[in-house]
């Protein structure tokens, strides 16, 4: 095998709308208080579980305009603002680019499943003829890349990731490697998800991922507590800009941080269920180290999973002890955004994105009595001020795919 | 046939994103810039939210906004003229 030189990019953006905001920056200040986003979801009424974590207070469709969203789900919505924000904040304009030289690549998990249930419910009740007729671009979920793309002018390689929970961490690496081999100069990278629905609900309730804690929702997700009992299913998308640095230089582009590292590895072992030992996982995050050129000690912070499922949790805390040693400072931002399923790696790479550049590492809300099988240094309470010069990001989704960011300092 | 006109336009211009001032009673939906599949997704808006089931099959892109206007207002039990 051939050693490759250790390849930075540059994130010279950032754009993300969560349940904690509708803006990076919102989202980032809610995520440093520590403040849950988990409420009682009235639409979902009746199911076993009715908590869930929602974008609150604005209207994506009204924001991007009636011609727009019209033919697009509400995932590519959230994508586009997402998007927008991140090309506006690295400072670059839309019509003065190369689009040919611009890529996209968004993870997604569902896509727009949300407009398939509701036009399977139309078919099973009034017939084939009362099917709008854009069910299908709707609802594949490729086209919130190819909604990314048409919004923006970005004409060159464009795909969606389909990873489960880590679509969006596997997007973020996968672009990297397209700036790597020169397939473009700019990539517009992230995840999106918005499968708020009775099905995906129900049927995530059903494989018993939620939490059942529906009469407390702002304390249902616990990431790495005792009693920790599931995770509360989110919306949300973020992307990144990415360059290569030194286009990033010559442009004098504001550098927020670097993706220096990306692993990914597949369990092969069960369809829902982690690895029991998580050597997979592991295999994916020394990969990443490898990647980089980082030894397990030059690490500072984990942004972990940590979704608040008993398995994860467990698996996943003792891989980062038993890799990185129970010193390293970690925390899962799932207690205050939610599971925001394959817009999650994305989420959470810019979380560390922002942790670099401000020094700051947020505290994993709803933990209060630490599993005692995890013996970590978790942030709980409040942010802790904490220069931060490398970040490990994970995310696992069903299926057992793993994908690992490595996040540096400018 | 005023108000259903009027109701037309009005979801034009919110669906399609088409300026007010470019609609009359005798402008074509082809003039819209309303391509084929535009007018599938009229159709099912005009079926949908003005009650005229059949106005999918019967519009097209030389209809005018006064004749897709009719056909709502006929569908609605009102009086053609």
């Amino acid at each position: 095998m051939t050693a490759t030189a250790p390849f930075d990019v540059a994130v010279t953006g950032v754009g993300a709308i969560t349940p904690a905001g509708a803006s990076a920056t919102e989202s980032w200040e809610r995520i440093c208080r520590g403040e849950a986003t988990a409420a009682t979801d009235p639409r979902f009424a009746g199911l076993p579980v009715d908590i869930t974590c929602r974008i609150p207070g604005i209207d994506p469709a009204a924001l991007i305009g009636p011609k727009a969203s019209r033919s697009q789900p509400r995932v590519s919505q959230l994508a586009l603002l997402a998007a927008r924000e991140a090309v506006k904040d690295a400072g670059l304009l839309p019509g003065c680019w190369d689009g040919a030289r611009v890529g996209v690549v968004i993870g997604t998990g569902f896509g727009g499943i949300d407009v398939f249930e509701e036009q399977h419910s139309r078919l099973a009740d009034l017939g084939p003829k009362s099917l709008h007729p854009l069910v299908i671009p709707m609802a594949l979920p490729n086209m919130v890349a190819g909604h990314v793309a048409m919004d923006l002018g970005a004409t060159g390689p464009n795909l969606m990731t389909g990873t489960a929970c880590a679509s969006g961490a596997t997007a973020i690496g996968m672009a990297r490697e397209m700036l790597r081999t020169n397939m473009c100069d700019i990539m517009l990278a992230g995840g999106a998800e918005s499968a708020l629905t009775p099905m995906i609900l129900a049927g995530f309730a059903r494989i018993g991922a939620l939490s059942q804690r529906v009469h407390q929702p702002s304390v249902a997700g616990r990431p790495f507590d005792r009693s920790r009992d599931g995770f509360v299913a989110a919306e949300g998308a973020a992307v990144l800009v990415m360059e290569r640095m030194e286009d990033a230089r010559a442009r004098r582009a504001f550098v927020r941080a670097r993706i220096s590292g990306y692993g990914s590895s597949s369990d092969a072992h069960h369809v829902a269920a982690p690895h029991p030992q998580g050597v997979r996982v592991e295999q994916a995050t020394r990969a990443a180290l490898a990647d980089a050129a980082l030894g397990t000690d030059d690490i500072d912070h984990v942004n972990a999973h940590g979704t608040s499922t008993v398995l994860n949790d467990l698996i996943e805390g003792r891989m980062i002890g038993r890799v990185f040693g129970g010193g390293t400072a970690v925390t899962s931002v799932k207690g205050v955004t939610g599971h925001t399923l394959g817009a999650a790696g994305a989420v959470e790479a810019v979380c560390s994105v922002l942790t670099v550049q401000h020094g700051l590492i947020p505290p994993t809300a709803g933990l209060t009595d630490q599993d005692p099988d995890i013996a970590l240094d978790v942030v709980t309470g409040a942010a802790r001020p904490h220069p931060v010069r490398t970040v490990v990001s994970n995310t696992s989704g069903f299926g057992g795919h793993n994908a690992v960011l490595v996040v540096t300092a400018a | 046939m005023t108000d259903y006109f009027e109701t037309l336009c009005t979801m034009i211009a919110r669906h399609f994103g088409v300026d007010r001032e470019e609609m009359d009673v005798s402008t074509t939906l082809a003039e819209l810039d309303l391509d084929s599949l535009a007018l599938v997704e009229l159709g099912y808006a005009v079926g949908e939210e003005l009650g005229a089931s059949d106005a999918e099959q019967a519009i097209s892109g030389e209809s005018s906004l006064g004749e897709v206007a009719l056909m709502i207002e006929t569908a609605n039990g009102g009086q053609s003229g």
